[in-house]
């Protein structure tokens, strides 16, 4: 089967000196892809090359076609859900969404139907013969999720689709993000520098950095659970601080979270038995104890930083 | 309150029917251009309805003074019927409706879509940037036609309808290529020229100012430098290339008769080939710098930023 994106030695040079793009090898595959990365680290290079907008060396496959020579027909097989507004004034959502079908190649009937279709996936439905020019941010980027999807795309490029949104249109977006390669089988690549919003959506992720990739695999790899089986989190009914005291006398090394929250490092060789025997011995109340995994964040820090050092430590 | 959202599906399918090949985006472009123009009253419908009133002035005055010719020329030795004059005035006047439309529709459009990120929109799809420039010249061709090739044919065949029994008619027929000619040029350099203009600043008001003060102010001073110096100058500018253009393919021998200080002046001053050469060159250059203007654009999308 063919991969999602596949890339040897992928070169982007602006002049002599800056290279946005070095050297990047690999194969990008998955059902939500995490495209991460610091701020010049060459996402959007990478973007503007997959979707053959720009000329490269090395070479690229995007669902088996070259961006080099195929530029057109990908991006008729792929979708783009922009961070910033990209909508069209003056059209309301139907009319904006069936252009974007028709602009894709759709017949004229099928984008009809298929932006209705579209809309109505991301809840839009009863506003969709609004001008989008009135919409609030929320709206707005659903309608964006839905140009892109209108055409029947196979990867779907996700920038930033939570930007700007409460807290409560950004968890209606995370549903609809997760929801996509059930309903609609595609695959997604989501760029964002929002990391919670990667640990509850990727299995996935490309962390990239100074031009090149530096990390891809999922994200249990990512975090490294294997490392971090002694380290649990623990969660009292109540003073966690006294938890602590009682565990580090046990041999543990702990750090307060809150009031209700102990990170737990077991001695070697410990198992989690020893906080329950140590508890019931003082008289806390456990009420949760879960494996303490890095976050995303941290892992993506590390894995950056991981980069700076050994560049420091070079000659 | 759940915070989920709600999931609705229509009973989703995946398209397998066939894709319109890029090659026909232009159209796709071109219609929305024209829906485009149709929403508000101020971008075509007021150069519209101008347009059909003067043709409309023009074609009962043609219709009126069918066989009064022009007494003041007439003293110069040279004949002008009426309706010869009245087409052409009607021109002239017909110029300054595609100017309005030059101004609320075309010398905004790129800058005003990359101002937006509307190009974003049309590039990551399977739009290419010579698709989106044809698609909205061919609107702008459209729109522009009505005003620079329809009203002056629909004068035309009405003069040619009206002629005197002792006119020529093979001359009066060749009038009504000779008008599509003309305005086929004419309206090709009107939608371009702002085009280009447009894409020349990503400032809208930079493009917008850019067109206006080439087409007033360096169009006067070409014009001028075309009756002082050498006609073939006049005809850089668009609307001086029209009607200049008119004059000589509709035949129209106007001269105006010499004052005591000095001779006869013809106001046709700028040559036949000049006229049709300007129009020409400025409209497939103005679609090339479109085009130029828009592959950069394409290369520098925000795209994942």
């Amino acid at each position: 089967m063919t991969a999602l994106i596949e890339l040897d030695r992928l070169t982007k040079r602006y002049g002599e000196s800056i290279w946005a793009l070095r050297e990047v090898s690999g194969t990008i595959d998955g059902r939500i892809i995490g495209l991460l990365g610091p701020n010049g680290a060459g996402k959007s290079t990478l973007l503007k090359c997959l979707l053959g907008l720009i000329a490269y060396d090395g070479s690229a496959r995007v669902l088996g076609l070259s961006p080099a020579t195929d530029g057109v027909a990908i991006r008729d097989r792929v979708g783009y859900m922009p961070e910033q507004e990209a909508l069209l004034g003056g059209l309301t959502a139907v009319e904006l969404c069936t252009y974007a079908g028709e602009l894709s190649g759709l017949p004229k009937t099928e984008a009809v139907q298929r932006a209705h279709a579209a809309l109505y996936y991301a809840g839009i439905e009863d506003k969709r013969y609004q001008r989008v020019d009135g919409y609030s941010t929320g709206l707005k980027q659903r309608v964006k999720l839905a140009q892109a999807l209108v055409h029947d795309p196979e990867i779907l490029f996700l920038d930033e689709p939570t930007n700007g949104l409460d807290p409560r249109a950004r968890e209606e977006m995370i549903e609809l993000i997760l929801e996509l390669p059930k309903k609609r089988g595609c695959a997604i690549v989501l760029s964002t520098h929002l990391l919670p919003d990667v640990e509850k959506v990727c299995d996935r992720v490309v962390i990239m950095h100074q031009g090149q990739i530096r990390f891809v695999g999922g994200l249990d790899e990512l975090r490294g659970r294997e490392a971090h089986a002694n380290e649990l989190l623990v969660e009292v009914k109540d003073n966690a601080a006294g938890l602590a005291t009682a565990l580090t006398e046990a041999g543990a090394t702990c750090k307060v979270v809150s009031p209700f929250e102990a990170n737990v490092d077991l001695p070697a060789g410990a198992s989690n038995e020893l906080v329950f025997r140590t508890a019931r011995a003082k008289g806390f109340q456990v009420r949760q104890m879960t494996l303490r995994r890095e976050t995303v964040e941290a892992a993506f820090l590390r894995v950056v930083a991981a980069v700076e050092n050994s560049q420091g430590a070079k000659p | 309150m759940s915070l989920k959202a709600e999931i609705h599906d229509l009973g989703y399918k995946r398209y397998e029917g066939t894709r319109n090949p890029a090659s026909r985006r232009w159209r796709v472009i071109m219609r929305y251009q024209l829906a485009f123009a149709w929403q508000t009253w101020w971008r075509y419908k007021l150069a519209l309805a101008l347009t059909v009133i003067a043709t409309f002035v023009f074609g009962v005055l043609i219709y009126v003074l069918r066989s009064k010719t022009i007494t003041e020329f007439d003293k110069a030795g040279v004949t002008v019927r009426f309706v010869d004059l009245m087409v052409f005035t009607a021109i002239g006047v017909l110029v300054k409706f595609a100017f309005i439309v030059t101004m609320t529709m075309t010398a905004m459009t790129i800058a005003n879509d990359e101002r937006t990120g509307a190009l974003t929109f049309y590039f990551v799809r399977s739009t290419r940037p010579i698709d989106y420039v044809l698609g909205r010249f061919a609107g702008l061709f459209l729109l522009n036609g009505v005003i620079l090739i329809v009203a002056p044919l629909l004068l035309v065949l009405m003069r040619v309808g009206l002629a005197d029994t002792g006119e020529d008619p093979v001359t009066n027929a060749l009038m009504i290529p000779k008008i599509i000619l003309l305005g086929t040029l004419s309206t090709a350099a009107f939608s371009s020229v702002p085009l280009a203009f447009s894409a020349m600043s990503k400032n809208q008001w930079t493009g917008f100012a850019m067109w206006a003060g080439w087409y007033i102010m360096g169009g006067q001073i070409m014009a001028l430098l075309g009756m002082m110096v050498a006609g073939s100058f006049g005809a850089v500018d668009l609307a001086v290339a029209t009607s200049q253009g008119a004059l000589k393919l509709l035949d129209i021998a106007i001269v105006i008769p010499g004052q005591k200080s000095g001779g006869d002046v013809a106001v046709s001053f700028v040559p036949l080939a000049a006229s049709l050469i300007s129009l020409a060159v400025q409209a497939a250059a103005g679609l090339a710098v479109a085009t130029f203007k828009l592959q950069r654009a394409q290369r520098g999308l925000a795209v994942g930023q």
